[in-house]
């Protein structure tokens, strides 16, 4: 026979109640990380600290600073705000004509030309949008502004190059 | 003795305050980071429009630099359009004999600055700075 217990446990209405209760809690800290996550993704932030748009910035950085002309042409490339040439100094076999090429949403290519020998082409992509200007300097030398928008169109880079100075 | 009984007044108010504890420290938690995400995409974009402004600085002449004092950035701050109310200034202060140091600095409205120095040079009229 067994014994009838002084204190039962909890009625299915009651847990039903309960888990009910719990999963409106847990429904509400989900939909905030929800929120959490498509929040992150609004920010600029994401694309700066993209490895490639730094990859990116840092190679036009490079080869602007490097450089010692900007070609109007070169082959089928011109200089547009999509298009950017640079004429770097080489050794021994003439100078090297690099282009970069914006063209395209979301990828950045890479082309140098050592006289008329192509290199190999460097791509970067998940990159977003990228425009070309002209910034004219104080001492009206001509540095390059280099400016990149995300998914959302909004401005995140916005950078100024200029060729250094030579000895 | 009661075979079954409800929570007690106590009972129910220890639940709710673990249960306000909790979504209390989450919406902190919520709060913080988005604050955070936010200060670091500020300051990503501010060292930017810094950048620009001493590579600008780098190129204005040796003499003129003096009348740069107080005056605000000349690079256009685009990039910081939509952020709180903030203000740029620029400061140049002698470092040493044919050194002057140039200090670029973003003030937002709640008082939080960024800023950079450049050092230039009396290089004598040549493009090396």
């Amino acid at each position: 026979m067994v014994a009838r217990r002084d204190r039962c446990g909890f009625s299915l209405l009651e847990l039903t109640v309960s888990i009910a209760i719990f999963g409106i809690f847990l429904l509400i800290l989900t939909g905030l990380a929800t929120q959490m996550a498509r929040f992150d993704r609004t920010f600029r932030l994401e694309l700066m600290t993209h490895p490639q748009t730094m990859a990116v910035l840092a190679r036009v950085q490079r080869d602007v600073h490097a450089s010692v002309a900007y070609p109007a042409s070169y082959g089928e490339f011109s200089q547009n705000p999509r298009t950017l040439l640079l004429t770097l100094p080489g050794e021994g076999e003439g100078a090297i004509t690099v282009i970069y090429d914006f063209s395209a949403d979301d990828e950045v290519r890479r082309l140098a030309f050592r006289g008329e020998t192509a290199e190999p082409t460097w791509i970067a992509r998940g990159t977003g949008v990228y425009e070309i200007s002209s910034y004219e300097m104080p001492d009206e030398r001509v540095a390059v502004r280099l400016r990149g928008r995300d998914r959302e169109g909004r401005m995140a880079v916005d950078q100024i190059y200029q060729p250094h100075p030579r000895f | 003795m009661r075979g079954s009984r409800g929570f007690s007044l106590i009972e129910v108010l220890a639940g709710l305050l673990i249960l306000s504890f909790v979504i209390t420290t989450s919406l902190g938690v919520f709060y913080h980071r988005e604050r955070t995400h936010r200060r670091a995409e500020e300051m990503m974009l501010v060292w930017q429009v810094l950048g620009n402004e001493s590579e600008v600085v780098r190129r204005i002449p040796w003499a003129n630099l003096g009348a740069l004092n107080g005056q605000p950035f000349r690079s256009d701050l685009d990039l910081l359009a939509g952020f709180d109310e903030f203000s740029s200034r620029i400061e140049v202060a002698d470092a040493k004999p044919m050194l002057k140091d140039v200090t670029l600095t973003l003030t937002w409205g709640d008082g939080r600055t960024a800023s950079v120095s450049v050092l230039r040079g009396d290089t004598g009229g040549s493009t090396l700075w």
